[in-house]
């Protein structure tokens, strides 16, 4: 669990689900990815959505993506649309939104994405994302 | 022919009109057989008004053939045709110059321009008139046909004065023109001839008289003479015949010395024929006494007396001879004495002889002898006189020309003569009859007339003239009267037809006036009913309205306030009638802001002002005061009227609506705080909780701990400020805004701002292009919205060049005025801004930049104040940078800028 720091992309444990977090708050990146080091997830962080999208295509191992709404690149909502339609149909993956904004209209336009309410449940996020790796 | 407007076309003549016409005309010449006699055969003849007075009613040709007929009359008065040719020019000049206008006036002109050289010409040259009644026939015929259009003008008046006769076609009224000259000319002409009439017979009578007497003292000395010749000669006669026959034998057989001159020879007879005797004068050889010397002729009895001698020599000097009973031995006897010719003429005239008196023996049985003068002629007429003519003469003088030349004419008149007899006891079968002359008295009376006449006419002249100027001036002013009736009439109203009235500018006066009244009665209603709509409006209405007048002292007078006030202010009319009592009643803070007022209103313009009054049951209420001033054009005082409306509801209103709006911008700005709050708050759960658990799992690392605490004081610090922008927008300013000096707010923003500008190596440039600025603000706001301008801007920059700039960076700060706006521009030469961004740079929480550097409020408040300060900010995004442009309202510089702001207000 620790051999992933300088391995960007390219797990040790290739075969292994990878969660992706996706902020475009630089700072918080490093406390998400130790964060959910600690639950022991395969974790990559992101802070730009633009590079998060092309991760999620280039990078087979992302099962879960959990990203952030409001960003000043490219909002999260977006990002979900655009990743969906972009994926090829063999290709599975959970989105997990984490967002400050309680009031947002996207909750409706993406109902099937379960939206967690910053600052963090943890337990019920890392809840959420383990049913989602082990999800077949 | 411009002269002729109508002439050429003359109306269509009906049979009716014809006949009428020719009645006229006769009924003319009937009434002209009335003339009036002037005296010395002059006459007055008023037929012709008759048919004048029709002339408005006649077409001209009608009224030329009436006219013709009734002069017609005048051919045989005075048996000649010229007096009838110039009235009849004077008809046609009337029927096509002057019908309708000032028919008198025109007759006035006919009779100087054509009458008088036509009677010249006719009287004068063809009927070779004496130079005196030529004159006199001028102005005589003029001022009869003046007095005839006149006295028609009269008739008509007086007709179209009755109602009857209107019923029946078109009668035109009479012009004031005409009807004044009318008037003035009858009360000039119409007593002159009344006194004319009465006047001239006595003269004529007097004349007669004068003349008369004079015939019979003629008369009376010749009788006297012939008496005393008689007397002397009878005398000498029988001395002689006794000295014969008392000489028995010897007679002389001639007549003595005395008798000679006197008889050509003397015959003695005694009544039995005992004795005859007889002498002849010397140069007479036959005795010329015939045998038709009766004995009844000669009879004794009948005193001493002339007779004429048998042998009668018809149209010659009779024979006559004095016959002087005579006693001889007893016996009875005549001395017959034959006259030689010419002794009783060379008798009769011894005294008064001279032309003027002409003398006739005159006897019935035995003809007329003139004895003194040889005129045909006289004698002629002498010899017509009727016998019932020549006994009348032996009590009063005869006139004797009227018999001449049947109806005297005025040319007669010269030679008019008149006659007086008597008998002479002496010449019992004789009148001496003596004629003279009465053309002395003709022309003394006809210099009177001619006098009287040219006196007249100068005066209906210079009349005529004043009168026409005194009734053109009076028909304009009637006409303006009339025109101004008219325009008081309502357009679409006719003129009354108002009856009765003969002049015809009265008449339409009289009818605009009526109309004018109608028209004024229906507007007064209209206008009382607008008014009484005005006034329910004004009372209903929930404005008061009201309307005052500068005075000369500059004082402001309130001349009307709507009774609205009562129920929107309390205030009764009489409370209002107070002087200043709305002044009293402004709210105190207010009172200068209202005042103020009067020095910025201008004649035309519309200002308008919100304050507070005081309501008459104390509280105050918001209205919203509009007035217009404007000079009175007529009396050059300033007067003003307004409207002042209750806006305390709207004024409630903004402000919850202000206070909506910011709930509405809280709601959305709560949504958006808590987004941003949660941010911080998510990093500091992140760290907190990695902390714990690397705690939790032993790991204490100071070093690594370290940086995860700076960031979590910093996530605090995000947190605190974002609240504290929230603080500001949230708040409502208790403070009133005041005029401060723009630039004295840049300084204030460049000094809090400038180390960390200068550290990015940004120029900052501040320009004042039309001296100094000031707005109506709050310095504080005003300083967050420039701080918050230059901090974007130097955001702009640095994200342009990166973190060190490098002196690259420019930010440039503009103040201007502009007509009654402050600019504030700020320039920078930044990213710019995206035209899709553009639209919700001022939305709040709406950001491009990254979360740590900017909270999305900045723009949005900076929007909220520059709106409450009643500006507007806009964006605009250049190829070089972005500019934001302030527009504040100019504030008046005070007078001092340093005063604090409760005192700062404009006085």
């Amino acid at each position: 669990m620790n051999s992933k720091a300088d391995q960007y992309g390219l797990s040790p444990n290739a075969s292994s689900p990878t969660v992706l977090v996706v902020d475009d708050d630089q700072g918080i990146l490093p406390e998400y990815q130790e964060f959910f080091d600690f639950a022991g997830f395969n974790t990559l962080t992101c802070g730009d959505p633009v590079e998060a999208f092309n991760q999620v295509l280039n990078i087979p191992d992302i099962a879960v993506v959990v990203t952030d709404l409001r960003m000043a690149q490219l909002d999260g909502g977006s990002m979900i649309r655009n990743l969906r339609a972009a994926l090829p149909a063999d290709r599975h993956v959970d989105f997990i939104i984490l967002t400050g904004d309680a009031s947002t209209q996207l909750m409706a336009e993406i109902s099937d994405v379960p939206v967690f309410l910053k600052p963090a449940d943890t337990d019920a996020l890392v809840a959420a994302i383990r049913a989602a790796l082990v999800r077949p | 022919m411009n002269l002729l407007p109508n002439s050429l076309k003359l109306p269509q003549v009906g049979r009716q009109e014809f006949l009428s016409a020719v009645l006229l005309g006769l009924l003319g010449f009937l009434l002209n057989t009335f003339e009036l006699q002037l005296g010395w055969g002059m006459h007055f003849i008023f037929g012709n008004a008759l048919v004048f007075a029709f002339m408005r009613v006649l077409a001209p040709q009608s009224l030329v053939l009436g006219l013709s007929i009734s002069s017609l009359w005048t051919i045989f008065l005075w048996n000649h045709p010229w007096a009838w040719v110039v009235w009849v020019c004077e008809a046609i000049f009337i029927a096509f110059f002057a019908r309708g206008k000032s028919p008198v006036r025109s007759d006035i002109i006919f009779w100087i321009v054509i009458g008088a050289p036509l009677l010249l010409l006719t009287y004068g040259a063809v009927l070779k008139m004496d130079e005196l009644s030529l004159l006199l026939v001028i102005v005589k015929q003029s001022a009869n046909g003046i007095l005839n259009v006149v006295l028609g003008e009269l008739l008509y008046a007086a007709m179209i004065g009755l109602s009857p006769l209107k019923k029946h076609g078109n009668w035109p009224k009479l012009n004031v023109d005409s009807f004044v000259i009318t008037i003035l000319m009858a009360i000039i002409l119409i007593p002159h001839f009344v006194y004319l009439a009465m006047d001239a017979p006595r003269w004529e009578r007097s004349a007669r008289q004068t003349a008369g007497q004079g015939l019979e003292y003629r008369l009376a000395i010749s009788s006297a003479e012939l008496n005393g010749w008689v007397e002397s000669r009878s005398l000498l006669l029988r001395m002689q015949a006794k000295d014969q026959f008392d000489r028995n034998g010897a007679r002389n057989q001639n007549l003595i010395n005395e008798l000679s001159p006197d008889f050509v020879h003397i015959t003695v007879m005694g009544s039995g024929r005992s004795f005859r005797w007889s002498a002849l004068a010397n140069d007479h050889a036959m005795p010329i006494v015939d045998g038709q010397f009766t004995r009844d002729k000669i009879s004794a009895q009948r005193g001493v007396r002339l007779v004429t001698a048998g042998r009668e020599r018809a149209r010659h000097s009779p024979q006559f001879s004095l016959v002087v009973p005579f006693n001889a031995n007893g016996e009875a006897g005549v001395i017959i004495a034959q006259l030689r010719d010419g002794v009783l003429l060379k008798l009769v005239n011894a005294h008064g002889q001279g032309p003027a008196f002409a003398k006739f023996l005159v006897s019935p049985s035995q003809g007329v002898f003139p004895l003194n003068q040889s005129s045909l002629s006289l004698r002629q007429s002498v010899e017509a006189l009727p016998m019932a003519d020549r006994i009348m003469s032996l009590r009063s003088p005869v006139l004797i020309s009227d018999l001449t030349s049947g109806k005297s004419a005025m040319s007669d008149m010269r030679a008019a003569q008149i006659l007086r007899s008597k008998i002479v006891s002496e010449l019992p079968e004789w009148q001496i009859a003596t004629v003279t002359p009465l053309a002395p008295a003709v022309t003394e009376a006809r210099q009177f007339q001619l006098q009287l006449f040219t006196a007249l006419m100068a005066f209906v002249l210079i009349v005529a003239f004043i009168a026409s100027r005194i009734s053109r001036r009076m028909s304009q002013t009637l006409g303006w009267i009339s025109k101004s009736a008219g325009d008081l009439a309502a357009t679409e109203a006719q003129p009354f037809k108002i009856p009765g009235l003969l002049i015809e500018e009265v008449h339409e006066i009289s009818g605009m006036l009526a109309s004018a009244g109608t028209s004024v009665d229906r507007e007064r209603v209209a206008l009382a009913s607008a008014q009484l709509r005005l006034a329910n409006i004004a009372r209903q209405a929930p404005v008061i309205i009201y309307a005052f007048e500068v005075l000369e002292n500059g004082e402001v007078k309130q001349t009307y306030v709507s009774d609205s006030l009562e129920k929107i202010m309390g205030y009764t009319q009489a409370d209002a009638g107070v002087s200043g009592w709305w002044t009293g009643a402004i709210h105190p803070d207010d009172k200068d802001t209202r005042s103020a007022i009067f020095d910025i209103v201008s004649p035309g313009n519309v200002v308008d002002l919100e304050y507070r009054v005081r309501h008459k049951s104390g509280h105050y209420v918001w209205v919203w005061d509009s007035m217009l001033v404007e000079t009175n054009p007529q009396t050059g005082k300033l007067e003003g009227s307004g409207v002042v409306m209750d806006i305390s509801e709207r004024k409630i209103a903004s402000e919850q609506l202000l206070q909506a709006d910011k709930m509405a911008s809280l709601g959305r700005m709560i949504s958006g705080t808590a987004h941003e709050l949660n941010q911080p708050l998510n990093f500091i759960k992140m760290s907190v909780s990695n902390l714990r658990e690397n705690t939790l799992r032993g790991r204490v690392d100071p070093g690594r701990f370290l940086p995860k605490l700076e960031n979590i004081l910093a996530q605090v610090e995000r947190a605190s400020a974002i609240l504290l922008q929230m603080r500001i927008f949230g708040r409502t300013p208790k403070e009133l805004p005041y005029p401060i000096n723009v630039k004295a707010a840049v300084d204030a923003v460049m000094f809090m701002v400038a180390p960390q500008i200068e550290l990015d190596g940004t120029q900052v440039e501040t320009v004042e292009k039309s001296g100094v600025v000031y707005v109506q603000a709050l310095p504080v706001l005003l300083e967050q919205v420039l701080l918050n301008l230059v901090l974007n801007a130097n955001d702009a920059i640095k994200s342009r060049y990166g973190r060190d700039p490098g002196a690259q960076g420019k930010i440039k700060i503009t103040l201007e005025r502009r007509s009654q706006l402050a600019v504030i521009t700020v320039e920078d030469n930044g990213t710019g801004i995206s035209a899709d961004v553009l639209g919700k740079i001022f939305d709040p929480f709406f950001t491009t930049k990254p979360p740590k550097d900017g909270t999305g409020l900045g723009l949005s408040i900076s929007y909220g104040i520059i709106r409450d300060l009643g500006g507007v900010i806009r964006a605009k995004s250049g190829r070089d940078g972005a500019r934001f442009t302030i527009e504040l309202p100019l504030a008046e510089c005070p007078n001092d800028p340093d005063i604090p702001p409760a005192d700062a207000r404009i006085t």
